[in-house]
């Protein structure tokens, strides 16, 4: 197990490297650190730029200086808000992390309720329902779900209620007067609502596979046969062999996730990572460009990783 | 939303990439309202009643015509593509014309979709943005396909080494953050000649949506040659003579239609929820195209006040196409394959 475990993490080093290196190259040819001073009255100003910058180096020397300083945690500083780029993406990062928690925390439970649900009772009307929606939630763009959520759950339910303020505020995390944690979970709803349609929508699609798989094994018969409650078998017996899938599945969409909120952390203005690659393409940022797709491809790497050896962990069946 | 692709008959090779679009697990073991009850026993009895056997077309179809929710998807898409197509006809306004004595009009029986804040006929414009958004997918798709099904099939007929390289560029492609270069590119290439021809930006997004969505469709493919090239049928052509080219296209190829048809299918789906993603940041089309991403990106402030009629028609737009596309290819797949559900 160990040594599989070692194995593993040994493969993924160089898919880093080389990750890194194709990303370097196409930052590299993709963005001009030096467009936002074309309009400088002074002739030489971009010159100096580039040779401040070593941009006028061989490419794989330019990747060597980057990587040193990228591995001693020297990542650069932003072109806008002149502060360090490892301190922009961690602040955007624990943002980021926040949305996904709560949202894991909560699709986690609400699909699994629906997963056993519609393999206990399949080919019942709530199955159906349960389906349908899933089909829906797969092929809603989470723009026009934000924006829907904007409308009716800020804007119209607030009329509704007859308050001054909204219950659930759509922008940023915290309002200016108040930053306590209730006027943060107002925040935080819809946000975590519109990234819960498609998680929950596919995860739930999943443990019901999962679920309908081991409910039709041999041991969940012989369970049933030696006259175990219903109860016992579902949840003791087939509930605990059936999460197994889903949570590997669980590793790798989270391990996405992180650079993956840009539509949904753009519409409710949440400072974290996806807003952040927005607002630095928008202002000709690039310092941010690079480091930001690192780290985001190492999530997916390790999160994928994660994926693997929980894999093994759980199903002491699986052999290396 | 990256595309994940466990098709039962790729290779279990450790678990893929996946955003949220977990798209392909509904197909493994759901059934659908509309396919309920359709594949029972019935199904591979060969046609009793003229005594003569059925065609693998005709049971395919058959099979089809079984799943209700598949083919009034395939109805309302074809629905969708001929108001695209004949836009013209169907639409009675101009989608650039503007009426600025009426602007901001509520949908009503001229203005099926109302008007924008210049007056614009909101119906045309969603028509018309509709030749875009569906251009877009099933251009990206076709791409995607083959460069997919071409890559696969080298890898899992060739094997060794190229199967090797190939693998682990595609390993590669899936731990990229998609969304994010896809991003880069445009800007990038926005506005630019590439190899000295303009692109127009419908057309950027398509050369650059291409390149993300091929991984699944290679590994689906890669696993389906791995299996059948050792069948007996592909010995006897390689025995009498037949060239790897030919054994591939003829041969094994055709074999894998149906996984090759599912897959292309959901890519249309999540090529046009991509490019819309895209349109709404900015970092899609831009005018004079105009794709359905973009007239919600348009209308996105007129959220929450009386005019977010503005908001829903597009939206619906990508929803009701997307949702349609995805039944379909769920379809497609109990009919191609009639064990993948019970």
């Amino acid at each position: 197990m160990l040594a599989y475990v070692a194995r593993r993490i040994l493969i993924s080093i160089p898919v880093i490297v080389i990750a890194s290196v194709l990303l370097f190259w196409f930052v590299s040819v993709s963005t001009d650190p030096t467009a936002r001073l074309r309009l400088s009255r002074d002739p030489t100003l971009v010159d100096r730029e580039r040779e401040r910058l070593g941009l006028n180096d061989p490419l794989h020397v330019q990747y060597g200086n980057w990587a040193k300083d990228f591995v001693r945690g020297d990542w650069g500083e932003s072109y806008i808000s002149r502060r360090d780029v490892s301190t922009e993406i961690r602040t955007a990062l624990w943002n980021t992390t926040q949305l996904i928690l709560w949202a894991i925390f909560l699709c986690a439970i609400v699909s699994i309720f629906i997963g056993v649900y519609s393999a206990v009772r399949q080919y019942s009307a709530l199955d159906y329902t349960f389906t349908t929606a899933s089909f829906i939630g797969l092929s809603m763009p989470p723009f026009f779900f934000g924006l829907l959520a904007i409308h009716f759950l800020t804007t119209e339910l607030r009329l509704l209620l007859g308050w001054d303020q909204p219950l659930f505020y759509s922008v940023g995390m915290h309002s200016a007067t108040d930053k306590g944690f209730i006027d943060f979970l107002r925040h935080l709803a819809l946000p975590v609502l519109t990234l819960s349609v498609q998680l929950v929508a596919g995860w739930s699609r999943y443990q019901r596979a999962a679920m309908l798989d081991v409910m039709s094994s041999d041991y969940i018969r012989t369970a049933r046969a030696k006259g175990l409650p219903r109860r016992k078998v579902i949840f003791k017996h087939g509930l605990r062999n059936a999460l197994i899938p889903l949570t590997t599945v669980m590793a790798i969409d989270i391990g996405a996730l992180f650079g993956g909120l840009i539509v949904t952390e753009t519409i409710f203005a949440w400072p974290g990572m996806g807003r952040l690659f927005v607002q630095a393409l928008l202002q000709g940022d690039t310092a941010i460009v690079l480091p930001w797709m690192i780290v985001v491809a190492g999530f997916i790497i390790v999160f994928n990783l994660l994926a693997d050896v929980l894999y093994g962990v759980l199903d002491p069946r699986i052999r290396y | 939303m990256v595309f994940r692709g466990d098709d039962p008959h790729s290779e279990a090779a450790g678990p893929t990439i996946g955003g949220s679009g977990a798209l392909v697990e509904l197909a493994e073991d759901d059934a659908l309202p509309g396919a309920v009850g359709g594949l029972d026993s019935s199904d591979v009895v060969v046609g009793e009643r003229e005594g003569k056997p059925l065609t693998q077309w005709k049971l395919f179809w058959r099979r089809f015509f079984r799943h209700k929710l598949a083919v009034i998807s395939a109805l309302v898409l074809l629905l969708l593509v001929g108001m695209a197509l004949f836009a013209p006809a169907v639409t009675r306004f101009e989608p650039t014309a503007q009426d600025l004595r009426n602007i901001r009009q509520q949908p009503d029986g001229t203005h099926w979709f109302g008007t924008d804040n210049l007056g614009r006929d909101q119906f045309s414009r969603v028509i018309y943005a509709g030749r875009i958004s569906l251009k877009i997918g099933a251009t990206v798709a076709l791409i995607s396909t083959l460069i997919g099904t071409t890559l696969g099939a080298i890898a899992g007929y060739v094997g060794k080494w190229v199967d090797q390289l190939l693998m682990r560029i595609t390993d590669l492609f899936l731990v990229m953050p998609g969304l994010a270069i896809l991003m880069v590119a445009n800007v990038k290439f926005r506005g630019q000649e590439i190899f000295g021809f303009r692109v127009s930006t419908d057309n950027l997004a398509i050369l650059i949506l291409s390149f993300v969505f091929w991984m699944t469709i290679a590994r689906v493919v890669r696993g389906l040659i791995l299996s059948l090239k050792e069948k007996e049928f592909v010995e006897a052509a390689r025995a009498s003579g037949a060239s790897t080219f030919r054994i591939i296209t003829r041969h094994v190829l055709p074999n894998c239609v149906g996984p090759i048809a599912v897959n292309a299918t959901l890519v249309v789906g999540l090529a046009i929820l991509t490019e819309s993603a895209l349109s709404f940041l900015g970092f899609g089309v831009q005018p004079p195209d105009v794709s359905w991403g973009y007239l919600v990106a348009d209308a996105r402030g007129t959220a929450g006040t009386d005019y977010a009629y503005m908001i829903y028609f597009p939206g619906l737009a990508i929803l009701l196409t997307v949702l349609s596309i995805n039944f379909l290819g769920d379809g497609l797949r109990d009919a191609f394959d009639p064990q993948s559900h019970h």
